[in-house]
């Protein structure tokens, strides 16, 4: 055969991709609105959750409080920072430091952040917990 | 059926072969003995308990977070504010002018409030002052004037202290970091914060 058809082609070049890293996995759409939509997870924790998220602005500053959830019946260690957007979501103020935080076993946690100008009317709470299925965020 | 037919299969099958040996991979620009590597600023350093770059991090973010909070510079509009001393009072050495140093950084960076030259800077605009109007050097309509500089409303001061406990093979750190804002007219401390943090170490880690 001489010839190949369109479909062979395009299954050819997605395998490639595929196997040369160059997969997009993009994970599924958060719904506006949402903890998830203003959540980066880098993995997703195991034990920990973030089950509430609170935004006001104070001042002129953005303020913002989340509680997390630590459902193991162990210690859990959290490291976490905000990421902070103007109205065209630029980015505001540099990138925070990462903190470290720790939840006692089914303790819930209250972490407060303030934003660094305001200019920042937006933001994107990132978390990480060591212990974490290493999955894409959802 | 009508089907489209590519007419370069060999081409076809060749640039997929290829692209997935090559892993899109392209050459850094780096040149390295393989030794040396830029890590992340802003991680969270804990290779020993002594005073770190996270501590610092922590506490100018946390202060300077609570002091944009206060009403007593929401009250004014973009008040002045100058630095004083925040003194060591720990065991171990610490560069207490880096943590106010990053404090004003974030402050000023808000918009909110202004800073005066603190002590620390003063010979420098007096030496700058000087030049400017008793050199000669300077025309006299376009050098800055003596006597305009502006006082500050507040000042910011404090302490970090620290308890550092033993026990067998563990060894744990307290560190209190308290900062004040005290109006420089009245002397009355409108504003006070403390960040606490503790970190204890294994000494069968080391």
């Amino acid at each position: 055969m001489n010839h190949i058809n369109k479909s062979v082609l395009t299954i050819a070049i997605t395998v490639a991709c595929f196997l040369s890293g160059c997969s997009n996995h993009a994970p599924p759409v958060a719904r506006p609105g949402s903890i998830n939509s203003k959540l980066e997870q880098l993995g997703e924790m195991s034990y920990l959750q973030v089950i509430d998220l609170k935004a006001v602005k104070r001042n002129q500053l953005l303020v913002v409080q989340a509680e997390i959830n630590n459902s193991d019946d162990d210690n859990q260690q959290l490291f976490y920072r905000f990421k902070w957007l103007d109205a065209s979501g630029f980015a505001v103020g540099g990138d925070e430091s990462w903190k470290p935080l720790l939840l006692y076993a089914y303790q819930k946690q209250t972490l407060t952040a303030v934003a660094p100008s305001p200019q920042a009317t937006d933001f994107k709470l990132v978390v990480q917990s060591p212990d974490n299925t290493g999955d894409l965020p959802n | 059926m009508n089907k489209v037919k590519f007419p370069y299969p060999n081409l076809a099958i060749t640039l997929a072969v290829s692209l997935a040996l090559t892993g899109c991979a392209t050459k850094s620009p780096t040149l390295s003995s393989g030794n040396v590597e830029y890590g992340d600023s802003k991680t969270v350093e804990t290779l020993t308990n002594e005073f770190g770059s996270t501590d610092l991090q922590t506490i100018a973010e946390s202060m300077s977070s609570s002091l944009l909070q206060s009403p007593v510079l929401a009250a004014k509009s973009r008040p002045l504010v100058t630095v004083a001393e925040v003194k060591n009072r720990t065991s171990e050495y610490i560069d207490t002018k880096s943590i106010t140093d990053s404090i004003r950084s974030k402050i000023l960076k808000s918009g909110l409030v202004r800073f005066a030259v603190d002590t620390s800077a003063m010979q420098t605009q007096v030496d700058e002052l000087t030049r400017q109007n008793q050199t000669g050097l300077y025309k006299k309509s376009k050098s800055k004037k003596l006597g305009n500089m502006e006082g500050a409303d507040f000042r910011i001061e404090g302490t970090i202290t620290s308890i550092v406990k033993r026990a067998d093979d563990v060894k744990d750190v307290y560190y209190k970091f308290s900062l004040q804002l005290i109006d420089n007219e009245s002397g009355v401390m409108e504003w006070a914060d403390e960040k606490e943090i503790r970190k204890t170490s294994n000494k069968s880690m080391f």
